[in-house]
């Protein structure tokens, strides 16, 4: 499904600098699939042949962070070894391949979803035009950051596009599905944020005692699927006694 | 055995070295802010120098013990220690017995102490650590803040812990004076040419809002470059400089999120990180940029610094301060040294 061809990153990737004892490999100043496909496929590659000294790496929209001990390996050293596995990683960004697909049950407005109609009245839309739009997009997992299992979803829809609210709010339940600028997201946790809050879902994504204690990784693929607010009640019940787990089509 | 908090609160937490691998999934490495002052306290006692120990900011902790004696230590480039109300040496072990009561954190000078005990807590790991992270809710005392009435579960500890005191001066190769360095980048040329002077030519103010996320800084108010004051989210260090829009640097702590929009200038060297988290509210401080090479220079001192951080029996100081502080030593504990 969704056999798109990923066209090649514009940019160069660039090493630079972050401290002694890190270095960004950026892949370009923008945010799009292409781009962060290659950030995906040079990680893959560090963990296929981890290299003495590096002790972690992190994904983001656009680059990758390598942390590493600079007594373990020398910083010129490791960008030398860091830019022809960049290079093979803006060539072959299909590695990172098609992520897993999620079919995320959100109840939409409400009390679930406390500013979609000041949202939907700010574009000129029903709420369930909103609704239709969100939810009609399949949205990749550009990272996870912010907080635990916090995971940042994208392309938003041009028409929903919405500027930050001016005042953030100090906490927002865990698994508000929100819309901040040209991003969408799906909170782990009770956080601050200034995002507009349009929906939410019952199931957990960030479980710590979890084997797998994130539900997303970056490169996955999410779609929502709307239910009524009687729906989440319920489903939220059924993950509480153990009896629901949201399971994805498999990555290609 | 029990170490029963009697005042605490959120500002002490259980800190070791810190959990690695995790900022993939959002969660920082946390851990101790100043890990030197940490290794410090645990040599003390005997234990390995990442061992987890209580990190204590002002207005400090009262705790008693449960169940049996034991030996600790309260370690930080300034420290306040005081038994049943009387003073006590810090940077040395300590006896604390049942029905004592101790009082412990960081003196005026600095921002964090380290109170670790010989054989340390029995806690479960999350992640490969004890280091409490308060928004992932994991780590410490079953993922959440300390707080007055808790006890923690203390491992037995080892028959014989020998007292021992740090070797003074220096006690801690991280005190110092002079500028904290940092090395420039990855994205100082969001800042305007002016911006970039004045943050190494002006002093900046640590702030009282300053904690485990971020050292909040007060001065001249940075102008960004026509790039601006956002980039596209991406992964930060511990000691990066960030500069939000109202133009005043955040450095930011072990708490850190792990992803961040505003521009990172620089970032605080290695070496310097633990000098730097020490500065207490009020304090001010002046950077000085530095090539990467040189700070992968000054980090191999600083390691060697550290690594060569001497503790010596309290009984066999050479020097009469030092002599006279085994005597007060003595006085309280009653000589239940070697």
């Amino acid at each position: 499904m969704l056999a798109t061809r990923v066209p090649a990153p514009s940019c160069a990737p660039r090493i630079l600098p972050v401290g002694e004892a890190a270095l960004s490999v950026e892949f370009g100043d923008r945010v799009a699939p292409e781009v962060n496909a290659a950030v995906l496929a040079l990680d893959a590659l560090i963990a296929a042949a981890p290299i003495a000294g590096v002790v972690e790496t992190v994904p983001t929209y656009r680059a990758l962070l390598v942390h590493f001990d600079p007594l373990a390996v020398a910083p010129a050293a490791l960008e030398t070894l860091l830019a022809p596995l960049a290079a093979q990683a803006v060539a072959e960004p299909a590695r990172a391949g098609q992520g897993r697909l999620w079919h995320l049950p959100v109840a939409y407005g409400g009390a679930h979803g406390i500013d979609l109609a000041t949202l939907a009245a700010r574009h000129g839309m029903a709420e369930g035009e909103v609704v239709r739009r969100h939810s009609a997009e399949v949205y990749r997992v550009y990272m996870l950051g912010f907080a635990p299992g916090f995971a940042y979803l994208g392309a938003l829809p041009a028409a929903l596009v919405t500027p930050r609210r001016a005042e953030p709010r100090l906490t927002t339940p865990a698994g508000s599905v929100s819309i901040g600028g040209a991003q969408t997201a799906v909170t782990s946790m009770a956080v601050p944020s200034g995002w507009h809050l349009i929906g939410r879902t019952p199931v957990p994504t960030f479980t710590p005692a979890a084997e797998r204690m994130c539900l997303f990784e970056p490169g996955d693929r999410v779609q929502c699927r709307p239910i009524a607010a009687a729906d989440f009640e319920a489903l939220a019940g059924r993950i509480a006694r153990g009896e629901y787990g949201l399971v994805p089509e498999p990555a290609s | 055995m029990l170490l029963r908090l009697i005042e605490a609160g959120p500002w002490v937490s259980i800190q070791d070295s810190g959990r690695l691998g995790y900022q993939r999934y959002g969660i920082g490495p946390s851990g101790a802010m100043d890990p030197v002052s940490l290794a410090l306290a645990n040599r003390l006692v005997g234990n390995p120098p990442a061992t987890a120990a209580l990190e204590i900011r002002a207005p400090g902790i009262t705790v008693v013990v449960e169940g049996g004696p034991v030996a600790l230590a309260v370690a930080a480039p300034e420290a306040r220690v005081a038994l049943d109300g009387a003073p006590h040496a810090d940077n040395a072990t300590v006896r604390l017995t049942p029905g004592q009561r101790l009082r412990a954190g960081p003196g005026p000078g600095a921002a964090y102490a380290y109170l670790a005990l010989a054989g340390g807590f029995a806690l479960a790991e999350a992640f490969g650590s004890l280091s409490f992270h308060a928004r992932s809710g994991i780590g410490g005392l079953g993922g959440r803040a300390l707080a007055a009435g808790d006890a923690l579960p203390l491992v037995p500890p080892p028959p014989a812990v020998p007292d021992l005191v740090a070797l003074a001066p220096p006690v801690h190769p991280a005190l110092g004076d002079g500028p904290i360095r940092v090395i420039e980048g990855p994205q100082a040329d969001h800042l305007a040419a002016e911006a970039r002077a004045a943050l190494y030519g002006e002093a900046w103010a640590v702030q009282p809002r300053s904690d485990r996320m971020g050292v909040r800084l007060a001065g001249t108010r940075l102008q960004h470059s026509a790039k601006g004051a956002e980039t596209i989210s991406d992964g930060v260090v511990l000691g990066s400089i960030q500069v939000p829009g109202n133009g005043l640097p955040i450095v930011l702590g072990a708490d850190r999120q792990t992803t961040g929009g505003y521009p990172k200038v620089a970032v605080v060297a290695r070496a310097d990180q633990p000098r730097f988290f020490q500065a207490p509210p009020g304090r001010t401080v002046r950077f000085a940029p530095i090539t990467r090479d040189q700070a992968v220079a000054a980090l191999a001192a600083h390691r060697r610094a550290v690594a060569d951080m001497r503790v010596v029996p309290a009984g066999r100081l050479p020097d009469t301060a030092a002599l006279m502080a085994e005597n007060l030593i003595d006085g309280v504990y009653g000589g239940e040294r070697d």
